[in-house]
């Protein structure tokens, strides 16, 4: 049972890092951009390849995935996604749509449809166990890493949005866009490396969760669902309730699909609309945000 | 109507507003006479749209009371006291911006005359709502504009639908029934205003509309 | 009254038949007798057209973004599809006992859309569709599972019209189903209720402000949607003889909305004129490059947006002097 809560925390904290950026630039820009699956998926395949074809350590390929996918977050923000930000949501969702189907295809066209399988470096590889019985606790040493890797990161973020004149900016913008215009602040630059870190973050994910997640064409839609849900669920206005969707669902995820394999998916989606009934803007708002 | 003039009509008791840390409504009591005129005055952030959100139902109250007529409308959605006689206007002009004039205007007559839930008939089938479009159009001086998206109308005349609107739900279902009014005028002063729909007063409100500086001392409070 | 005529004719104008569309309909129903040879492409043209129009009642009048709508269409397949095989192979019982079903699943989901933001919604909607998915994935003993339903015969159409190879009664069926159903839509839009769709689209707070009870009417349109839905679903499981999970995919429900939105949200006509020219499209791409349809699409999607939709479905938009002011 513990090990199924640490492969639960593990899945989470993962769909967190995956999830993350998006959250943040739909409470930043108001914009649902269901492409956010799309640059994981980048970042997974520039993993794959660069492993495969050029033989680059997996330590080094996490950077780079993060670097190519906020690279060309960046790239498409800046021409692309801008002009749409004032657009009806249903523009917005058919454009990133349209998207996705068009990096689907791509992957589909230039490097097939088989999953794409890495070498995880030796000393990933492997498990501990403590205790014993029922309270068996195994780790494997990839998802202690998974847990390493996105905690760091978490915190980081964490600082970055409370301590630095940055973070201030950023909160300022998602709060309310036109009082930080006002204030001097440059919202476009904001938006801008916003959206990058936050398909770099992506990136990073895709290709942390290749292992995990397995790795094809459909990558992006398939768990593009997961992401929504740890946004609309969490909430937008910090990232603490991502964080906590994110965990959540992980565990329910899987110690669903362990317990009652039968109903596996269902636990997750229903879980997720109850919720969003009850609580239709999050369950985690900060009061008095913007949600 | 003077006789009646000490009935109360609208009144909330303890009217409280929080959001989060602030306090936007604190303990309101407010009582408003049959035939009488109010002004709510008070500086930006004062809480005046808030109250009249909450009155209007718009907002639940964090605690208090609003009674109509004798009857208690706290839990009352916004679009069942506006069936009771409550109507109000915005500050910032809401409208239907790909709806035109007249089917706005013939819309809310509908909605109003208990039409609006009639999947059959046409909109503008109906004789009465008909009439009472045209008189609401010849009255606001929308009758040029009547066909035009409202989207591309001048701002002088979306403010002048505004209250149109707002005025096609004070038709009395029955004759002679008195009628709400919540009147969102000038950034300044929002006025509650009650009056019972004669055509003649029905202008009133409309010249206090425009004009409110000068109409305040022909306010009671 | 010296005004009572313009007003009168200014809004019934809106509301009579216009010539073209009688001409329209005609022609779609000489159809599989002039184009036999097409008869499946036109059946299927017909059954996507009823779909998106579907669609369009609650994402063009009521403003409602939906990413599950195909949840209904598989709704109706399969209900259509149980029914001919294990109760009576009528099609037009099975017909309404899909639509039945279809609405009370609508009625259900109804409660989902009520509140919070396009956000929520769109989960809410895309989470339905994912379950149903998983629902029908699970219970194969009923739906087959992922080899989906096969075999479903129906009897004659009326007691009288075969099914025939060609698909020419299919399509006949479906064009009038499509009709029967434009027409009840056609009446709904154009109605005081059809308006309070358009100002709750328009603008919520103010549609409550007048009276107009959102929730309620939220409920009534989407479960007529589902109902719509379902009826174009129930027609491809009786005319294809077939009925699969796929139908519950989200594809299926991005499909029909770019189906709505290439044709024009908010006129009914989008879905009819969608369907044609996708089905067109889908037919003559296939043939090209049948693996990168996918491709196409996104690429069309994200054009079309940048361009603005408006501007690409309605050109005159473009040029407000030359052609008037545009109506809503």
């Amino acid at each position: 049972m513990l090990t199924i809560l640490f492969d639960g925390i593990a899945y989470g904290m993962l769909l967190f890092i995956l999830a993350v950026g998006l959250a943040v630039t739909m409470g930043l820009m108001n914009f649902i951009n269901l492409a956010h699956g799309a640059f994981a998926m980048v970042g997974g395949y520039i993993t794959v390849l660069l492993m495969q074809r050029v033989g680059v350590p997996f330590l080094l390929c996490l950077p780079i995935a993060f670097m190519g996918a906020a690279l060309l977050g960046g790239i498409l923000e800046r021409t692309l996604y801008r002009p749409l930000y004032h657009r009806p949501h249903l523009d917005q969702v058919l454009f990133s749509i349209g998207l996705t189907f068009m990096a689907v295809a791509s992957a589909d066209y230039f490097i097939g449809s088989t999953q794409q399988i890495i070498q995880l470096p030796e000393w990933l590889k492997g498990r501990t166990e403590l205790g014993q019985g029922a309270w068996t606790l195994g780790m494997g040493h990839y998802r202690l890493f998974i847990i390493a890797v996105c905690a760091a990161l978490t915190l980081g973020l964490q600082y970055v949005l409370t301590k630095t004149r940055f973070g201030s900016r950023l909160r300022a913008s998602v709060d309310d866009q036109r009082v930080a215009a006002g204030l001097g602040i440059n919202v476009n630059v904001v938006f801008l490396s916003t959206f990058a870190v936050g398909s770099g973050l992506a990136g990073l994910g895709g290709a942390l969760g290749t292992e995990v997640l397995g790795l094809d064409p459909t990558f992006a839609l398939k768990y593009m669902i997961y992401f929504l849900i740890v946004v609309a669920v969490g909430g937008t206005s910090s990232i603490t309730g991502p964080l906590l969707a994110a965990l959540l669902l992980g565990i329910a995820d899987v110690a669903g699909k362990y317990y009652i394999p039968k109903l596996g998916a269902f636990i997750v989606y229903c879980l997720m609309i109850a919720i969003l009934i009850w609580r239709p803007q999050g369950l985690f708002v900060r009061k008095g945000g913007k949600a | 109507m003077s006789t009646a003039a000490n009935e109360i009509v609208l009144s909330a008791q303890g009217l409280v507003m929080r959001f989060g840390g602030i306090t936007a409504t604190n303990n309101v009591t407010l009582k408003l006479q049959r035939g009488a005129r109010h002004a709510l005055i008070g500086p930006n952030g004062a809480g005046k749209t808030t109250l009249i959100n909450l009155l209007t139902g718009v907002l639940e109250p964090t605690a208090g009371r609003i009674t109509l007529e004798g009857q208690d409308i706290t839990a009352l959605a916004p679009h069942q006291r506006v069936r009771r006689g409550m109507v109000r206007t915005f500050q910032i002009n809401q409208l239907f911006d790909s709806l035109t004039p007249l089917e706005t205007l013939a819309l809310t007559v509908s909605q109003h005359q208990g039409l609006g839930g009639n999947w059959w008939p046409a909109l503008g089938s109906n004789a009465s709502v008909n009439q009472r479009c045209e008189e609401l159009l010849e009255q606001f001086h929308l009758t040029s504009v009547m066909n035009q998206s409202t989207k591309v109308l001048a701002y002088g005349k979306r403010r002048l639908l505004e209250i149109a609107i707002a005025l096609a739900c004070a038709e009395p279902e029955i004759p002679g029934k008195d009628v709400w009014h919540v009147l969102g005028a000038v950034p300044v002063q929002q006025i509650a205003i009650r009056l019972p729909v004669h055509p003649a007063v029905v202008k009133g409100p409309i010249a206090v509309a425009h004009d409110v500086v000068r109409e305040e001392a022909t306010l009671d409070q | 009254m010296k005004n009572a005529r313009p007003a009168l004719q200014a809004l019934m104008a809106t509301r009579r038949c216009k010539p073209w569309e009688l001409v329209l309909w005609l022609l779609a129903l000489a159809a599989p007798l002039l184009l036999s040879r097409h008869a499946l492409i036109i059946n299927e043209i017909a059954i996507v057209a009823l779909f998106a129009v579907s669609l369009d009642l609650i994402l063009g009048f009521t403003g409602i973004v939906s990413l599950g709508h195909a949840a209904f269409f598989g709704m109706g397949a399969y209900s259509a599809a149980l029914f001919a095989k294990l109760v009576v192979p009528d099609p037009l019982v099975g017909l309404a006992v899909a639509m039945g079903l279809s609405m009370l699943l609508g009625a259900l989901c109804s409660m989902t859309i009520i509140r919070g933001s396009d956000l929520t919604r769109l989960m809410v909607t895309l989470g339905v569709g994912l379950i149903l998915l998983e629902l029908a994935n699970k219970l194969d003993w009923l739906t087959g599972g992922a080899d989906g339903l096969q075999g479903v015969v129906l009897g004659p159409l009326l007691g009288r019209f075969e099914f025939d190879l060609a698909g020419r009664t299919a399509a006949w069926y479906s064009i009038s189903v499509l009709l029967l159903l434009f027409v009840l839509a056609r009446r709904l839009v154009n109605s005081p209720f059809g308006a309070t769709l358009k100002a709750i689209r328009d603008n919520r707070l103010r549609a409550m402000a007048i009276g107009i009870p959102v929730n309620q009417r939220l409920v009534v349109i989407y479960t007529v949607a589902a109902g719509m839905a379902g009826a174009a679903g129930a027609l491809l499981a009786q005319t294809t003889g077939f009925a699969s999970l796929d139908l519950f995919e989200f594809h299926r429900s991005a499909d029909v909305m770019l189906v709505l939105v290439v044709g024009g949200t908010g006129w009914l006509y989008g879905g009819v004129a969608g369907a044609i020219v996708f089905k067109l499209m889908q037919d003559l791409i296939s043939a090209i490059t049948p693996q990168y349809w996918t491709f196409w699409i996104g690429l069309f999607l994200v054009v079309l947006v940048l361009v603005g939709r408006e501007r690409l479905i309605r050109p005159w938009t473009c040029f407000p002097r030359f052609f008037g002011a545009p109506k809503a």
